[in-house]
């Protein structure tokens, strides 16, 4: 996919993590924009935004990572975050079944109602607890290959394959319009709602 | 109502369609007498004026519920602590995690038909109580800290004095679940190293369940107030003892 015109360019995408709470998405986040993991890592709020850049080939790739809420209250939120994104980390905790059932929702519902061309990828967080796993490699790579997602089992914890999920995903996604410099938009993408792209800077939505 | 009268209507089409089907008298009279029988079906409003259609117990209001419960605090909300209690304190997540959806509306459902339930039945996950007793909160047709004072806890955010005196002003039955609640969260905190769970964490899940405008807030300024509801929460747990004795 690096075509020789892409080289050295830096490519921008908004990418959203949805999943039930205290599944790990935040921890997956931190882990993979600081390298840290808290064992009491603290329920979001609304969503959190945080932005990694890294690289692949010659590219430049610009993470702007929504991290969302897990608590029920929340819920409505979400489409908010995942319109316009053009990537998708489904999280699930892999011993927690009603987890895993939650992701499948969260899934269709991004097929459904997300751009069409939305790059999905499923993570099977938790992966270090695997005496108490709940749900088998098997049973997650077969869901994700029906639905033609992205799979990995992740930890947070022990940062097993958290850097190589957002790799994955850098790889997959189409390479156009690289971004010139300064803050950009999200790319390749008909933008419905500039208000709300606009305040992209640090912290809390 | 009007999902309801649009059911009556398509099932008056549908009748109409077999009436003009059928050809033996008998089904005709039958359907005929169907339709009629349908048509006099009242409406959920009318049923609801006369006291037989209840909204019984979520979707209802804390004083309701008390009133007809004979009760200062809603059984419910009392059978859900004493659960958690008993046997959620070290379950790490506690209130945080969710539980299934199916069994949260099935157990709604058991409590709102008034059916014989028993919380302390393995077959109830303890998520699935607490996310029912969350959902409780929130389908409350008014929040538990009620619409009229909320700009006032709002401002009165960090005033240990202010937050007293306001509490008193609330419905009786409302300041009696609240102090039973927070005097359960507190609980709960106390086995925070086991359950993981602080006082922040307990104030993000609850602040929204608990707090919640009547005015219709833009959307950006949604997780601002968020984040006051949630400190409210924090304070009033963090001073439950000072608050409710």
């Amino acid at each position: 996919m690096a075509s020789a015109a892409a080289t050295g360019k830096t490519f921008q995408f908004k990418l959203v993590l949805l999943g039930e709470s205290a599944v790990g998405k935040s921890s997956l986040v931190l882990r993979f924009v600081k390298g840290q993991f808290y064992e009491h890592q603290e329920s979001t709020i609304g969503a959190a935004f945080l932005t990694q850049t890294i690289n692949l080939d010659d590219m430049v790739i610009k993470f702007e990572i929504w991290d969302t809420a897990g608590q029920e209250r929340f819920h409505s939120l979400a489409p908010m975050y995942y319109r316009g994104a053009q990537a998708a980390i489904v999280v699930y905790d892999i011993t927690n079944k009603e987890s895993f059932n939650r992701a499948k929702v969260w899934i269709e519902e991004l097929q459904k109602q997300a751009s069409p061309n939305i790059v999905i990828a499923l993570a099977g967080n938790k992966n270090d607890l695997d005496t108490s796993r709940t749900t088998t490699y098997e049973e997650g790579s077969a869901f994700a290959e029906e639905n033609n997602l992205l799979f990995l089992e992740t930890s947070a914890k022990t940062a097993n394959n958290v850097n190589e999920i957002f790799m994955v995903i850098a790889k997959k996604l189409p390479k156009v319009n690289p971004t010139t410099a300064g803050p950009q938009r999200a790319q390749g993408n008909v933008d419905l709602n500039p208000q709300q792209n606009t305040q992209s800077s640090k912290g809390c939505c | 109502m009007q999902q309801h009268q649009h059911a009556t209507t398509t099932a008056h089409k549908n009748i109409d369609r077999l009436v003009s089907t059928s050809e033996v008298e008998t089904k005709q009279t039958i359907a005929i007498r169907l339709k009629n029988f349908l048509l006099r079906r009242p409406t959920k409003e009318s049923i609801k004026l006369k006291g037989i259609y209840k909204e019984v117990v979520f979707g209802s209001s804390i004083q309701s519920i008390c009133e007809r419960e004979k009760s200062k605090i809603p059984r419910f909300i009392r059978e859900c602590m004493l659960a958690v209690e008993s046997r959620g304190l070290s379950v790490d997540g506690i209130y945080r995690v969710s539980g299934n959806m199916a069994s949260i509306q099935k157990l709604r459902n058991m409590v709102d038909m008034n059916e014989y339930y028993d919380l302390s039945d393995s077959m109830w996950d303890i998520h699935t109580i607490t996310g029912a007793l969350k959902l409780f909160f929130r389908e409350l047709s008014e929040p538990l800290f009620t619409y009229a004072l909320y700009d006032d806890f709002i401002k009165a955010l960090h005033n240990l004095n202010q937050i007293k005196e306001l509490i008193k002003k609330l419905p009786v039955t409302n300041g009696k679940t609240l102090k039973a609640l927070f005097r359960h969260l507190d609980i709960v905190l106390q086995h925070s190293k086991d359950n993981r769970m602080q006082s922040q964490g307990l104030a993000i899940v609850f602040g929204p369940t608990l707090l919640w405008s009547d005015r219709k807030v833009a959307d950006a300024n949604m997780a601002f107030d968020i984040v006051q509801r949630g400190q409210l929460v924090e304070f009033i747990i963090n001073n439950c003892r000072a608050i409710f004795g």
